[in-house]
């Protein structure tokens, strides 16, 4: 399998290395988790420079399919740019750079929302399997669709939201949402496996992933103003990576701070540092 | 549980006939032992195992409601 557990890629920026992964992947942003290890460093006049360093893991891509279905995307698409894999030679280039150069706009190609699927609603399907799932769980709960209200990144699509409503489900979402993210995984798969394309799924229980998101949004904010009133970096506890995106997206926009994960699976750690 | 798993692996494989579910008395409790067609392994393993261990999750549900100890092995 080549696309184990997270590939990672180098770049000057996280941006470009991120743009390198995914035209390698043959992905775009919504199909994937992204993680930055290592935002890179110039170095001082090019020396000590470090190229920034991405993990970028499918998003419940099936990997073991030899001969997947082609994605339907990507028709007119050119030939991704050969990877820029830029070596610290292009770091010399702005010795005095303005402090936050313009985010290079990412290429992100709005998938095509027409493909042919077997002629059913995706929401319909998708309502289907879960409220499936749910029953041979022995719950007894009704499975609404609703609209997605969270953050998304630029040039998304809105994913597919399922509400599951009932009494006392508190046992579907278990610790740390381990449970909940367990019965989204495997309605993505399922959503998935049957329209032969992907769809992006969430699962929520009775609108906790919404509400946490804003309570994470909140935090996220509080912590990011922590920062820059006492100039140090804010370490928050360890989050699962749907959380952990929460709070980078939602600082993406802050000027006076940048957000890193820090730390190996379970233990993975937004820090929120101030910029200079 | 035995048909919340059936359902799951029949959702995911390509050959939804080859499924097979049985049960397992084990001293601890039961094991359910989960059979696909050679070709569809790796749709109910999953990286790393990430689709066994959301099956196990789910699982978990059912089991400790009824308070037993329900385990599952992919054969």
């Amino acid at each position: 399998m080549t696309s184990s557990e997270g590939n990672e890629f180098r770049g000057r920026t996280p941006e470009e290395a991120t743009e390198t992964g995914l035209a390698i992947l043959k992905l775009t942003e919504e199909q994937v988790e992204i993680e930055v290890l290592s935002k890179g460093s110039r170095g001082l006049l090019g020396f000590g420079a470090e190229d920034a360093r991405v993990r970028i893991t499918p998003i419940g891509k099936k990997t073991s399919k030899p001969a997947s279905p082609p994605p339907p995307e990507k028709t007119a698409a050119p030939p991704p740019r050969p990877a820029v894999k830029t070596q610290p030679e292009a770091t010399v280039q702005q010795p005095e750079a303005p402090k936050a150069p313009p985010k290079p706009e990412k290429p992100v190609e709005p998938k095509p929302s027409a493909a042919p699927g077997d002629g059913a609603d995706p929401k319909d399907v998708a309502a289907e399997l879960l409220q499936g799932l749910l029953d041979r769980m022995g719950v007894k709960a009704s499975v609404q669709t609703t609209e997605y209200r969270g953050v998304l990144d630029e040039g998304q699509d809105a994913p597919l939201v399922l509400n599951i409503e009932g009494e006392d489900l508190g046992i579907l979402i278990g610790r740390r949402a381990e449970t909940l993210s367990s019965i989204q995984y495997l309605t993505r798969l399922m959503v998935n496996h049957r329209l032969h394309r992907w769809v992006n799924v969430i699962v929520d229980v009775e609108g906790y992933r919404a509400r946490r998101e804003e309570q994470l949004a909140r935090l996220a904010n509080r912590m990011a103003d922590r920062a820059v009133s006492t100039g140090k970096p804010v370490m928050l506890e360890a989050m699962p990576p749907n959380e952990r995106r929460i709070v980078h997206i939602t600082l993406r926009d802050n000027p006076l701070v940048t957000t890193e994960s820090v730390g190996e699976g379970d233990h993975r750690k937004v820090t929120i540092i101030p910029k200079e | 549980m035995k048909d919340l798993i059936e359902y799951i692996a029949e959702n995911l494989v390509d050959d939804p006939d080859k499924v097979r579910v049985r049960e397992v008395r084990t001293s601890q409790g039961m094991m359910l032992e989960l059979r696909v067609a050679r070709d569809d392994m790796g749709r109910v393993i999953g990286t790393s195992g990430r689709v066994a261990n959301a099956m196990r999750a789910v699982l978990r549900v059912p089991a400790n409601r009824q308070g037993k100890q329900v385990t599952l092995e992919i054969v």
